[in-house]
């Protein structure tokens, strides 16, 4: 049965009892996995996935703009299925930017490179400028630096 | 152009600089001379009997002009973002010849910009090739590392090859341009020129006495800028003066501090005080030694000299050298022909002193002496002063062979003015009295001292070292025979010598930058730096100068002789006096010239007299065999202001990096 392969090699579990145990129950509160699951799931094939554990699908007989699509790794509400998570290889893949996918293409990086990561707001790790008390290395407004006698070497 | 400038009439320029040969290739000081059939660049049009210029008429208007557009032509439209924008030629020339409109469609010219090394930053775009910086560089500076290449349009000014410029002079040409192409590296995008409040004072980061002015923004000084005195710097100052002023932001002291368990603890003024007198109380007389910095002021210097007499402690002395030097005679350690008088002197004999180190812009005024034909010699290790210098021997054998009669003997004594400058390289040693002994044999001998010459000169290394000679800030007669001392008090001295700070030995310090003599001290009473204390300093050639507080102390810190006023109050051997004039008085009552700012008291010649009493005590050390070297290793960091200071340490590291 379709629904139940998909499940599968969705969750990697054996049964649609196990699958939706590993996240597939909360199809029944997300209207898009609902959709990605239920609706254009069955029958889509499982082109690839990135380092995040999103899993990319396609199916050609969908209408078009809607053949493929993506189930996040992170698939928590409401903080999961981010989708800046998608990488701009796969995310040039799921717009139909290119046809090909990462997965069976090499993808040239230029020398400037990093490696991808998901928007940090909301998270410890979002930006803060240099004067903002959030930022843990705040800048020292003082205009002079006082010395700090324990920071001298004893003195002989 | 002189002579309308005598006329009273301004003529602009850009590549003219009075102190630099005449280029004559900006063209913007174009005048109408009667009888000439174009207009004459001004700068390099001398003047004649009987010519007629005309400065205002339509003709010259419409050739400045066209200068200026030209020179718009390829300059950047980056005013708001330059740091010459308020106090650039160009804009302001631009305000009065520029065009209001522009007819220029094409596009403007790019150039690379050049690395200078970490102070002078380039922005070579927007250089109209005035070449001052070139000229200051070959001709004051007397490094050739500065020039132009390429023809027309593709001409860039520039270093042939990558480096940092080697001189201690570097950033005049930041003054020298005319525009933001050559601007300050440390104080890029820091300030704008009209926020800043300019105070003109006096440097203390050698003995010369440069006059600065400070502009300072708040409590924060943002930059040091040369003060014209023709007597002195000219119109120079040496990059320490201009660039070490970011470590008067760094490691200061600004509350006093008492040596709680093993580690110092901020106290209130009047704890630190009371827990001074409690370890003064405990010693008494010679036990007590008093070291003075380099950077100690004269007034701080009377009142420790006479709290110490008050406390019956003779035992006086500055840091780090000339310690055999004695001020009986005020001639013995002065630069007696002045550092004007020696671009009149025709043969110089340097002895144990690199004045290229040690006070950078009196060397480039013996450079400029040489380059008018005055033959310059030296006694001592081998250095590069920047223009060629007969090398007569390393150490005091050169000097017997001298003695003995030789050229340059010869040269001296057949010279109308011949000038001997004995630098700390020789007072510094041991045996400086055998040294000075012999310099004196050849000063007689070479009748360096005549009618309206005194050619001997002694060159200091410490802003501090002639205002306490002057003031006989030295060991007395019995000090010589004092114990190891129990208690010492150092006055912003961190140079000393480990032995005169015993292990034991309980000490005081009074400063304003945490360093070496910090860390030692059970006691730290801060003090006030130069730019923030009105103080009197003397520099090498005897000039009495004053610097003026351009920023606030920074915290609970005090000017130094009050410090000193209030702990002798507390120690109830209270100093007579109480106000800043009353000090001074005071000064002027110890040596008259205290009160004479500004000018140069030529002291009374009695070497000779003196010298022979001297002979006996000279004939108890002999002359040893080490080359004379500079007492300056390192010109960037000599001092403890120096020492924190980001931007010297930068240039250090830029000029050790750079082959020789």
């Amino acid at each position: 049965m379709a629904l139940v392969k998909f499940l599968k090699e969705t969750y990697k579990r054996d049964s649609v009892l196990d699958a939706l145990k590993a996240g597939g129950w909360k199809a029944f509160l997300d209207g898009t996995l609902a959709q990605a699951t239920f609706v254009h799931g069955p029958n889509a094939t499982l082109v690839g996935s990135d380092g995040f554990g999103n899993k990319y699908f396609e199916r050609m007989t969908e209408q078009y703009g809607r053949h493929r699509w993506v189930v996040f790794g992170d698939l928590n509400w409401p903080s999961g299925q981010e989708p800046s998570s998608v990488p701009p290889e796969w995310h040039s893949w799921l717009h139909c930017i290119r046809d090909s996918s990462p997965a069976t293409m090499d993808v040239a990086y230029p020398i400037y490179h990093v490696p991808h990561h998901a928007n940090k707001t909301g998270t410890p790790q979002s930006y803060a400028p240099k004067g903002a008390w959030q930022n843990p290395s705040k800048r020292n407004w003082k205009k002079v630096h006082v010395w700090d006698p324990t920071s001298a070497a004893p003195s002989a | 152009m002189a002579a309308c400038s005598a006329a009273g009439i301004d003529i602009p320029r850009f590549c003219y600089h009075q102190r630099l040969s005449i280029a004559g290739n900006c063209r913007m000081c174009l005048v109408e001379v009667e009888k000439s059939p174009k207009p004459v660049a001004s700068c390099a049009m001398p003047a004649g009997p009987g010519m007629n210029i005309k400065t205002d008429t339509p003709l010259v208007k419409k050739a400045r002009e066209g200068v200026m557009e030209f020179l718009l032509i390829n300059h950047p439209l980056d005013c708001p973002i330059c740091d010459q924008g308020g106090e650039c030629d160009l804009q302001d020339q631009s305000m009065h010849f520029g065009s209001d409109r522009g007819r220029f469609t094409e596009m403007k010219r790019s150039v690379q910009d050049k690395n200078l090394g970490p102070l002078v930053k380039t922005v070579m775009t927007r250089c109209i090739h005035c070449t001052r910086c070139v000229r200051f560089a070959t001709e004051v500076a007397g490094v050739q590392d500065l020039g132009m290449t390429g023809r027309g349009n593709a001409s860039e000014i520039g270093t042939y090859v990558e480096k940092a410029m080697a001189s201690e002079l570097s950033g005049n040409v930041i003054d020298l341009c005319p525009v933001g192409a050559l601007t300050s590296k440390p104080y890029a995008f820091t300030a704008r020129n009209w926020e800043l409040k300019s105070t003109e004072t006096v440097d203390v980061s050698d003995a010369m006495g440069q006059n600065i002015r400070v502009d300072a923004r708040g409590l924060e000084v943002m930059r040091i800028v040369p003060v014209q005195n023709d007597a002195v710097n000219e119109e120079w100052i040496s990059d320490k003066a201009r660039f070490q002023y970011d470590g008067l932001k760094r490691q200061r002291l600004n509350v006093p501090l008492v040596k709680g368990s093993n580690v110092l603890e901020p106290a209130t003024w009047e704890e630190a005080l009371v827990a001074a007198k409690g370890a003064i109380s405990k010693v008494k007389g010679n036990e007590m030694s008093f070291i003075a910095g380099k950077l100690a002021d004269a007034e701080s210097l009377i009142a420790l000299k006479d709290l110490a007499n008050r406390l019956g402690s003779g035992n006086l002395k500055v840091e780090a050298g000339a310690p055999l030097l004695d001020a009986d005679v005020r001639s013995n350690y002065l630069a007696n022909s002045t550092i004007s008088g020696i671009d009149r002197a025709d043969v110089i004999l340097l002895i144990g002193t690199n004045p290229r180190v040690e006070a950078p812009v009196f060397n480039a005024r013996i450079r400029k002496t040489f380059l008018d034909g005055a033959h310059v010699a030296m006694v001592g290790e081998e250095v590069d002063l920047t223009f060629p210098v007969e090398n007569l021997g390393a150490g005091s054998d050169a000097l017997a062979k001298i003695l003995k009669g030789s050229p340059m003997l010869k040269r001296l004594k057949e010279a109308q003015r011949p000038a001997v400058i004995v630098g700390p390289g020789v007072l510094n040693r041991p045996d400086s009295a055998a040294v000075l002994q012999q310099v004196h044999e050849l000063v007689e001998k070479a009748d360096v001292v005549k009618d309206g010459w005194n050619g001997y000169n002694v060159l200091h290394d410490a802003a501090a070292r002639v205002a306490a000679l002057d003031i006989g800030f030295m060991p007395s007669a019995r000090a010589a025979s004092a114990p190891a001392p129990k208690l010492v008090y150092l006055l912003g001295s961190d140079d000393f010598d480990p032995a005169d700070v015993p292990a034991d030995a309980f000490v005081i310090y009074q400063g304003h930058h945490g360093d070496k003599g910090a860390a030692r001290a059970d006691i730290v009473l801060p003090g006030a730096a130069y730019t923030e204390k009105n103080a009197t300093f003397v520099n090498f050639e005897g000039r009495t100068q004053r610097t003026k507080a351009a920023v606030p102390r920074v915290g609970d810190a005090r000017n130094d002789w009050e410090i000193v006023r209030a702990l002798s109050e507390i120690l109830e051997k209270p100093l007579p006096y109480d106000t800043t004039d009353q000090i001074r008085s005071r000064l002027a009552d110890v040596a008259p010239h205290f009160a004479e700012v500004d000018t140069v008291q030529s002291p009374m010649w009695l070497n000779g007299e003196y010298f022979k009493a001297f002979k006996d005590r000279a004939g108890k050390v002999s002359a040893q065999a080490q080359p004379f070297s500079s007492s300056v290793a390192n010109f960037f960091q000599t001092d403890v202001i120096s020492r924190t200071s980001i931007n010297m340490a930068k240039a250090t590291h830029a000029r050790n990096a750079i082959p020789h």
